[in-house]
């Protein structure tokens, strides 16, 4: 269940004036959205896999692999001479990888360390700047990337953070368009996702914002998902958790200094009225 | 006093057009057509392109070397003079077409179109409205959801005034009140006094909580937080750079810790921001007073705030329409002022500007339309870069240490108008003896052979024809007859050629010909 609230009503104060002498207001926005559509956007960015890591953990692995077993003029990698976990790769030019051919180039360290005979600690980080062709159609990458993990007996625990821009159109990814904007990922990931996953992100049909979205056992139970309005206003979509672990409805929170309506689903009213 | 109206369609078509009249609208002038001229004039498509020089100079736009080069895009290094300026003429274009169309000025910052040609086609995301169009520079619109807020969403003034990750906008945003309020944040005074800590965390807690620090920031950071739909992960990245990225707009509030705002107003959607910047007070004054200080060449002054408040009450009852502001400007009695009365003082002198100085972008253009000659190598138009050029030697702006244009007479600035003047001196004079009658740019235009002897009859009368082209006004019988001399000087040299060269070579130089 999900309150949904968009940005519509004139500047106010904290006691519902209007503020004094103000002699500019922002022209009122055309909200081309209905609430269902927020709702459906929102839902279909949860099911693609956006807010967990494991496609674009999975993306950038094959990637890495794909350039790594390259031909001669693609990255490889070399010990630093002042750590012997440690590996470097600074490239530039044309690569023929098994799959990708780019140009561009890229600055590249990782550390690998064995704790013991199942489990292990690594952590890269990365500078991309290239473009080419997939098998399938375009790559592109404009931007970093840091992965941090940990294999324990517990599971991996992993922290993931990408910013910047990459596009894959050959690649089975959730995003037709890509990895878009700036998501960090934080938590343990096992067959589920349990963590916090911040920023910005897209679809091939929407524009979206993950605000510290929390997920226990893949499932958002806190944090706000925001969903971009073709006239440029952003709505905002709440999660709690009530106490079975389900979503329920909370308190509405003012977006944007705005004070709001709340705009709630037909799913959300008959929730609110079994709980009655 | 005002100048006559023969000199006065000289400056003005300068002004506008940045060519001088011909000899027939010279001649239409002395007859009392000046009105008919100007407006012929202002529907003259040198009158836009025009324009765009006095608008990027204006912002500083033609920086000649940006943050992204033509290698990130699959071009070459050899190619950077066209990518540069396709970039940075992008917000030129589109200003000047919006000034020549009837369309209000405050399209300016909400067209949700831009101006692009096929090389800035090939590097941005944008698409032509019309394809077929066959002028070099058309309408077209971005494909990357970027809002419509006119040169505030073009890539080409985002590139070259750039951010780093860590400045997060605050340039654009100092940008955007630099050029259309005309309030420079920099000119304010900055103190550290307050500042104790140098760490990032600490700098940036001080914007919020230092009144020194607020003085700019409580008004900068707000605006900088709208602008995060174009701010780039990586700002070394082309693509990243020239890319717009809806889903990063909420970055602004995050990262800066100030929703997004317009002084006090706040901004609930990106595309509210043109209609406030275009409802602001300042926008209209801002407007009038950068094109009085482009007409008039000179900074405005208190005296000048009753003509200005006259006619910006006009421009905004009018419509908004550039030209109308154009006009009124040109009508002005500042404008054609062209001589001192003899009750001036001496604070009159300062403030009165009566004899106006070509630009460096206008000593180009003069040139190339009286001779054919362009001053261009390897790409790069000598009078327009300087990088490969001698544009801030010849008193313009280069945009990064050079912000206004040097006008005064000055040694660099003299001697690249000499090397300008021999050089096209050369080039005209070669084409024009070597061409037919009526396919002569400026000498013998009339005569069956441009070759004269120093005797000839017709000498005389043909450079007075040149001097009145290149200078506006016939010479008298004094100055006539040292040209037809120094023709004769020359020509023994080294025949009709040398004769001509050395006549319109020191027609060019005259300080009457690069003033007005």
């Amino acid at each position: 269940m999900l309150w949904l609230f968009a940005c519509t009503d004139a500047v106010e104060d904290t006691d519902g004036n209007e503020p004094d002498g103000a002699t500019l207001s922002a022209p009122a926005l055309a909200m081309e959205l209905e609430a269902a559509d927020v709702a459906g956007l929102a839902e279909a960015a949860l099911s693609a896999e956006l807010v967990t890591p494991y496609a674009a953990l999975h993306w950038f692995e094959s990637l890495l692999f794909d350039l790594g077993a390259g031909g001669e003029g693609c990255p490889h990698f070399t010990p630093s001479p002042f750590d012997p976990l440690v590996r470097l790769s600074e490239w530039q030019g044309r690569c023929e990888g098994v799959s990708y051919t780019i140009s561009g180039g890229w600055l590249y360290q990782d550390r690998h360390e064995r704790v013991d005979a199942e489990h292990s600690t690594h952590a890269a980080q990365m500078l991309l700047s290239f473009a080419g062709e997939g098998a399938d159609g375009p790559i592109s990458a404009g931007g970093w990337a840091e992965l941090d993990w940990t294999d324990a007996p517990e599971g991996r625990e992993a922290t993931l953070v990408i910013e910047g821009t990459f596009v894959d159109a050959s690649a089975i990814t959730p995003w037709p368009t890509g990895i878009r904007g700036g998501t960090t990922w934080a938590g343990t990931v096992t067959d589920t996702f349990n963590g916090t996953v911040s920023g910005p992100t897209g679809t091939a049909t929407a524009e979206l914002y993950l605000d510290a979205l929390t997920l226990i056992d893949g499932v958002v139970t806190g944090g706000r998902l925001g969903v971009r309005d073709p006239s440029s206003a952003w709505w905002w979509v709440s999660f709690t958790a009530a106490g079975d672990g389900t979503v329920a409805a909370d308190q509405v929170e003012p977006a944007l200094g705005v004070r709001v309506g709340a705009i709630l689903t037909e799913a959300l009213l008959r929730d609110i009225e079994a709980a009655l | 006093m005002p100048l006559d109206d023969v000199r006065l369609a000289r400056r003005i078509s300068l002004d506008i057009r940045g060519v001088t009249p011909t000899l027939d609208e010279l001649d239409r002038a002395a007859d009392g057509e000046l009105d008919s001229l100007l407006s012929e004039w202002l529907v003259d498509d040198r009158h836009e392109a025009h324009l765009v020089d006095v608008f990027a100079e204006a912002w500083a736009l033609r920086a000649d070397e940006l943050r992204v080069g033509p290698t990130e895009f699959g071009f070459d290094d050899a190619d950077l003079p066209w990518f540069t300026r396709a970039l940075e003429d992008e917000p030129a274009h589109v200003m000047a077409r919006i000034a020549v169309s009837d369309r209000p000025w405050s399209d300016v910052v909400q067209s949700d179109t831009t101006l692009a040609n096929a090389e800035l086609a090939a590097i941005v995301p944008l698409e032509f409205l019309d394809p077929a169009d066959p002028a070099e520079w058309k309408e077209a619109r971005y494909t990357d959801g970027r809002p419509a807020l006119g040169v505030l969403a073009t890539s080409g003034l985002w590139a070259r005034f750039a951010t780093t990750r860590f400045n997060y906008n605050r340039t654009r945003a100092a940008t955007i009140s630099r050029e259309l309020l005309c309030t420079d944040l920099l000119e304010r005074p900055v103190s550290f006094v307050a500042i104790t800590d140098p760490a990032p965390d600490a700098l940036e807690a001080a914007t919020r909580s230092v009144p020194s620090c607020l003085a700019c920031h409580a008004g900068l950071d707000p605006l900088a937080s709208s602008l995060f739909g174009f701010w780039p992960y990586d700002d070394k990245d082309g693509p990243e750079l020239l890319t717009y990225h809806p889903e990063r707009e909420p970055l602004g509030a995050a990262l800066l810790g100030a929703a997004p705002a317009w002084f006090g107003t706040p901004i609930a959607g990106v595309e509210q921001l043109g209609a406030l910047v275009a409802a602001d007070p300042r926008f209209d004054a801002c407007t009038v007073h950068r094109a009085a200080r482009w007409l008039w060449q000179r900074e405005p002054e208190p005296a000048d705030m009753p003509a200005l408040s006259e006619i910006e009450g006009a421009f905004a009852s009018g419509g908004s329409r550039y030209a109308t502001l154009v006009t009124a400007l040109l009508q002005s009695d500042e404008y054609r002022a062209g001589d001192y009365v003899a009750e001036a003082t001496d604070a009159d002198v300062v403030v009165g500007e009566t004899l106006h100085s070509m630009s460096a972008p206008m000593l180009a253009s003069f040139v190339e339309e009286l001779t054919g000659f362009r001053w261009e190598w390897e790409g790069w138009q000598q009078l327009d870069a300087d990088v490969s050029g001698y544009r801030v030697l010849a008193g313009g702006v280069d945009g990064a240490t050079v912000r206004r244009p040097a006008l005064n007479p000055s040694v660099s600035r003299t001697l690249v108008i000499k090397r300008l003047a021999q050089a096209a001196a050369e080039t005209v004079v070669t084409h024009d003896l070597a061409a037919a009658a009526a396919e002569r740019r400026l000498v013998g235009r009339s005569l069956a052979d441009a070759a004269l002897l120093p005797d000839d009859a017709s000498l005389a009368a043909e450079i007075g024809e040149v001097h009145r082209r290149v200078l506006g006004v016939a010479p008298d019988e004094e100055r006539l007859g040292l040209e037809v001399a120094l023709y004769g000087e020359a020509w023994a040299l080294g025949g009709a050629g040398a004769g001509w060269q050395t006549v319109v070579a020191a027609l060019l130089r005259d300080p009457e010909a690069w003033t007005y």
